[in-house]
């Protein structure tokens, strides 16, 4: 290996490789499988070291390294099936909230009475476009613009994405709490 | 409360969570939750949910512990 090369090797290293747990965790929520994760971080890390020449160094690897991921997962998306349909974007509603779960429980004690690993099984549950969002934002802590540039939107779609996906993850939620009795319809949160 | 002000302070409850307000925004938001009684209670719904992701987001899982060396057998090839 020449200086070059090692140097590249030394830099890839330092600054992408801590990140690998923060791939490994998009991916999974991307793909739903640890195998197709394995995979599809294998291949991020291989895209991103050949071409780390784009990538200045000291700026956010995280986001450059999950912006890989991503377009990476949808070009084995689009060669597995040609997309159907786009969702549409829904256009931001009023109601910040899930109505029947904040009217069962207005403080939404229900949520601190489910497991950590239940509330992420449920964001599996919502249509991609919105859990990416929520996964960056409320697991990774990438802030609105961060996440805008990730996926190539303006900042008024990643706030409606968010807007909506939270309030599709506490419908989930409620349903869940609801149908293994966390939550009662009439009396409310279990204590 | 004005059914503007309140239809305001719901529609950016997420961003003044995620502290994605200026500073002044925030303040006038957060002076308006303090004295609303139908917009509070939405807050605390929010704030609710909000720290069930922040434990969830703690208790994730890590990579195998191989798939680094695999990723570094990769990047000699």
């Amino acid at each position: 290996m020449n200086d070059s090369a090692a140097a590249k090797a030394k830099a890839f290293e330092e600054e992408a490789l801590p990140h690998l747990d923060a791939v490994y965790r998009f991916a999974l929520r991307l793909t739903g499988s640890p195998a197709d994760a394995e995979d599809l971080v294998q291949e991020t890390f291989l895209r991103a070291f050949r071409s780390w020449h784009h990538y200045t160094p000291g700026t956010r690897a995280k986001s450059w390294l999950f912006t890989i991921c991503r377009n990476a997962f949808l070009r084995q998306r689009q060669q597995e099936t040609r997309r159907g349909q786009v969702t549409q974007q829904a256009s931001t509603p009023e109601a910040p909230l899930f109505l029947p779960a904040y009217q069962d429980d207005p403080e939404g004690s229900f949520f601190a009475g489910l497991v950590d690993q239940t509330v992420l099984d449920h964001i599996d549950k919502i249509p991609p476009e919105f859990r990416e969002v929520v996964l960056l934002s409320d697991l990774e802590g990438l802030s609105y613009a961060e996440i805008a540039e990730l996926l190539a939107v303006p900042l008024g779609t990643v706030k409606s994405r968010l807007f909506r996906g939270r309030k599709l993850l506490q419908k989930v939620l409620y349903e869940y709490a609801r149908e293994t009795g966390v939550i009662h319809p009439a009396t409310g949160p279990v204590s | 409360m004005s059914k503007e002000s309140c239809r305001a302070a719901l529609e950016r409850v997420y961003e003044y969570l995620d502290n994605e307000l200026s500073a002044q925004d925030a303040a006038e938001i957060k002076g308006h939750f303090e004295k609303c009684r139908s917009c509070y209670p939405v807050l605390k719904f929010c704030q609710s949910f909000q720290e069930a992701m922040q434990r969830a987001a703690e208790c994730q899982c890590c990579a195998p512990s191989d798939l680094k060396a695999k990723i570094a057998e990769l990047l000699k090839e």
